[in-house]
């Protein structure tokens, strides 16, 4: 055998163990996806996955939620309050790791500190101080605590990734811009900005995600139904005691996630990307 | 280098501002209660008026309650017909799924921002009472008289008021699949004791392997088992209302011992294989195939639990007793309360509606049975003339009536006694612990948590 015929051999297994373990990661979306045509009993008493017959009956009855809400409203609630969440949010901490990266000032240690700490509490301890907060300052029942938690990096997560990113940048770059005439905020926005950028994207993301998937904050912070996000109008027709119909719920699953395995196939180069390099020092 | 120290102060101060912000504002809360959260136009950002609308034309009230789908629609609709018959009122419906309510209450609870009118959860409802976060009933307008009075006892708390209103009547039910029990010749729907159960098991399994006497789960045996059986034998619950464990350790392991004996016999189908579904046994395929003689529910979950294997005959199964006991231990229970917030500004106007609520035929009609069977006889001989009475519910609240038994609520449903009891179902049904370990831990948990609340 050639070399080359045994590299392309080598491909193809390659590529047949990767299709075999990539089916296996997506086949709950296929499931779900197919059990959208389903009744109860062929979700619960078959293993089959294709349907017995397909009808676009349960997209229809779930878009209409209880009230005569549609998911219309529940996706623009969604985008409403996901897009500028994640917008402050990267912002936001982009400057304060800005700070705490490149600038020497007293109780630097102690307010990093601070903030790693804040890093180790359970949401489930913070969310009665936050519900408090939030009450006197009457942003509840809407999206406006989420907003006010991103424009002030509330989310040392990111914070932390990114003065980790950021030190692996040398200083020597900083010192060059400001020989050339750039203030520290210029330096910021023309030097550090573009090579953060697979940092930013992967902030993004991930905050994007993690806010659009949100269910528990979600549920603490807003009451009115009319402003309940897409993950939150799932659970509205979910209940012990009364007979669910489980092909409209996956009907509407699969279109909440969807926009995300979309985001992923538009970003997935800066996604890739940004989780590479913010493993890497120096 | 100034500059750049300026800079640097002013992102420390943005950082520190943003941590400590909090603790200041702290202290104004208890006094602001968001009477601007509750209108859907209210603008989020408007928030120094604190609504003054008791002089005013206009009165909003909040209603919580969790459900799906058909609760939500037939609740909506008579909050309709209320705001059509007293314009000046509004309620803003807060409905949501059972995932989470509780946790929603309690933080709304603890910044006095709950809505007005609560649907409580039926064990949650005596520590609610007692946390001082429900409006005494009996100082309201609310018109009890169309309720039985003993089955009302439940909404006292053991005090002497009324504190919530139930919304329904139900208790523990044993929901079986006839087919199978005859086929196996298991009489579970006659009178019998615990003990028959491991017979019937042993028999079930001989008929067909595949087949188990009972589907169990976690949250629902515990009640079933442990709760009911305690009662039988001290007549008390685990822990009374003035905070003692009246169940002793010997006491705790008999009651262990008998469900280490369900799953060693394979009585009860394995814990492991049943963990995953939850309360939502009906969702197992073995379920909705027909392969369990007995599910062990509730009168309120009987209409799921059968529109999942349509083609199976169901019955009701009388509820297992002691040969010695205290009494009968089960007992008429409502599914969920509900209640009017402590803090409300409008209790007078949140009893209006609930006795339109209660004690409307129109809202009868409406309501049907999404609560359970109607808790009045008013309103169950207007569901029966409609047809909508579902008889194999309405006979599992008779035979819950026929037992005389009596209502733990109390310390016993408090989350944490719950979740001490839970956990040593859990251990043992998995097999982790031995009746007599658990016992011994339960009992120290158990005592460590009156410890902790009783003062």
């Amino acid at each position: 055998m050639s070399r080359k015929a045994k590299k392309t051999t080598k491909e193809i297994i390659m590529y047949i163990v990767l299709i075999i373990i990539g089916l296996f990661m997506i086949y709950p979306l296929i499931w779900m996806f197919f059990s959208s045509f389903k009744t109860n009993e062929e979700i619960f008493g078959s293993v089959a996955l294709l349907p017995q017959m397909f009808s676009l009956e349960p997209f229809i009855h779930g878009w209409t939620s209880a009230g005569g809400l549609t998911y219309a409203t529940f996706f623009r609630n969604s985008f409403v309050m996901v897009v500028p969440t994640t917008i402050f949010t990267v912002l936001s901490s982009t400057l304060v790791a800005y700070g705490f990266a490149r600038f020497h000032f007293r109780g630097k240690k102690l307010a990093f500190a601070i903030l790693l700490s804040t890093l180790m509490l359970p949401n489930a301890i913070v969310i009665i101080p936050r519900y408090t907060i939030f009450n006197s300052l009457g942003v509840l029942d809407g999206y406006g605590a989420f907003y006010l938690m991103s424009i002030l990096a509330c989310y040392p997560f990111f914070v932390y990734m990114l003065v980790q990113f950021m030190r692996g940048i040398p200083t020597d770059l900083d010192e060059s811009a400001y020989i050339d005439g750039c203030g520290t905020f210029k330096t910021l926005t023309l030097i550090l900005l573009p090579i953060l950028k697979p940092a930013l994207f992967s902030a993004g993301l991930f905050q994007f995600l993690w806010t659009y998937n949100d269910y528990f904050n979600s549920l603490i912070f807003i009451h009115s139904v009319s402003r309940f996000t897409a993950t939150m109008a799932l659970r509205l027709s979910l209940d012990a005691e009364s007979v669910v119909n489980w092909g409209s719920v996956m009907a509407m699953s699969f279109l909440v996630v969807l926009p995300l395995v979309i985001l992923f196939f538009v970003c997935q180069k800066y996604f890739v990307d940004g989780i590479a390099t913010t493993g890497l020092k120096g | 280098m100034r500059k750049k120290n300026l800079l640097a102060l002013g992102l420390a101060a943005v950082l520190l501002g943003g941590l400590f912000a909090g603790c200041g504002n702290g202290a104004a809360t208890e006094t602001t209660t968001t009477n601007d959260t509750t209108t859907e136009e209210a603008d989020s950002t408007d928030q120094e008026e604190p609504a003054d609308t008791t002089n005013g034309e206009q009165i909003n009230l909040r209603f919580s309650w969790w459900g799906g789908e058909s609760r939500h629609e037939a609740t909506l609709a008579v909050i309709e017909a209320f705001e059509a018959e007293h314009p000046n009122i509004t309620i803003t419906p807060e409905f949501s799924s059972i995932d989470g309510y509780a946790a929603r209450l309690t933080t709304q609870f603890a910044s006095r921002t709950a809505p007005d009118i609560i649907q409580v959860e039926t064990g949650l409802g005596s520590e609610y009472q007692r946390q001082g976060v429900l409006k005494n009933l009996s100082e309201t307008d609310f018109d009890f008289s169309n309720f039985d009075e003993s089955f009302l006892e439940i909404a006292k708390f053991g005090t002497d008021s009324y504190w919530a209103i139930p919304t329904g009547m139900g208790g523990s039910a044993l929901i079986v699949n006839q087919d199978l029990a005859d086929a196996a010749g298991v009489p579970i729907t006659e009178p019998h004791e615990w003990e028959d159960w491991f017979e019937w098991g042993r028999l079930v399994r001989e008929y067909d392997p595949e087949a188990y006497l009972l589907s169990a789960s976690t949250p629902l045996a515990y009640a079933f088992i442990i709760r009911a059986m305690a009662r039988q034998m001290t007549g008390e619950a685990i822990v009374d209302r003035d905070f003692n464990l009246t169940l002793t350790e010997a006491q705790f392991e008999e009651i262990f011992d008998f469900i280490r004996r369900l799953y060693e016999e394979e009585v009860a189908a394995p814990a492991s294989y049943l963990a995953p579904f939850g309360e939502q046994l009906q969702q197992d395929p073995n379920w909705v195939a027909g392969r369990y003689v007995a599910a062990m529910g509730y009168s309120s979950s009987i209409e799921v639990f059968t529109a999942a294997a349509p083609d199976v005959t169901f019955a009701n199964g009388r509820l297992p007793l002691l040969p010695d006991r205290a009494n009968d231990g089960w007992v008429t229970e409502p599914p969920q309360f509900i209640g009017i917030y402590y803090y409300s500004e409008h209790p007078e106007e949140a009893a209006k509606f609930l006795n339109f609520f209660f004690n409307n035929a129109e809202s009868v009609r409406t309501l049907g049975l999404v609560r359970s069977i109607p808790p009045t006889a008013f309103a169950q001989e207007i569901i029966e003339g409609e047809g909508l009475l579902d008889p194999l519910m309405m006979e599992s609240v008779e035979i819950s009536l026929s037992y005389n038994g009596f209502s733990d609520g109390g310390p016993t449903t408090s989350a944490e006694v719950r979740a001490i009891l839970e956990s040593a179902f859990e251990d043992i049904a998995f097999g982790t612990l031995t009746p007599a370990d658990a016992a011994a831990r339960t009992v120290q948990q158990i005592e460590d948590f009156i410890a902790a609340n009783s003062n």
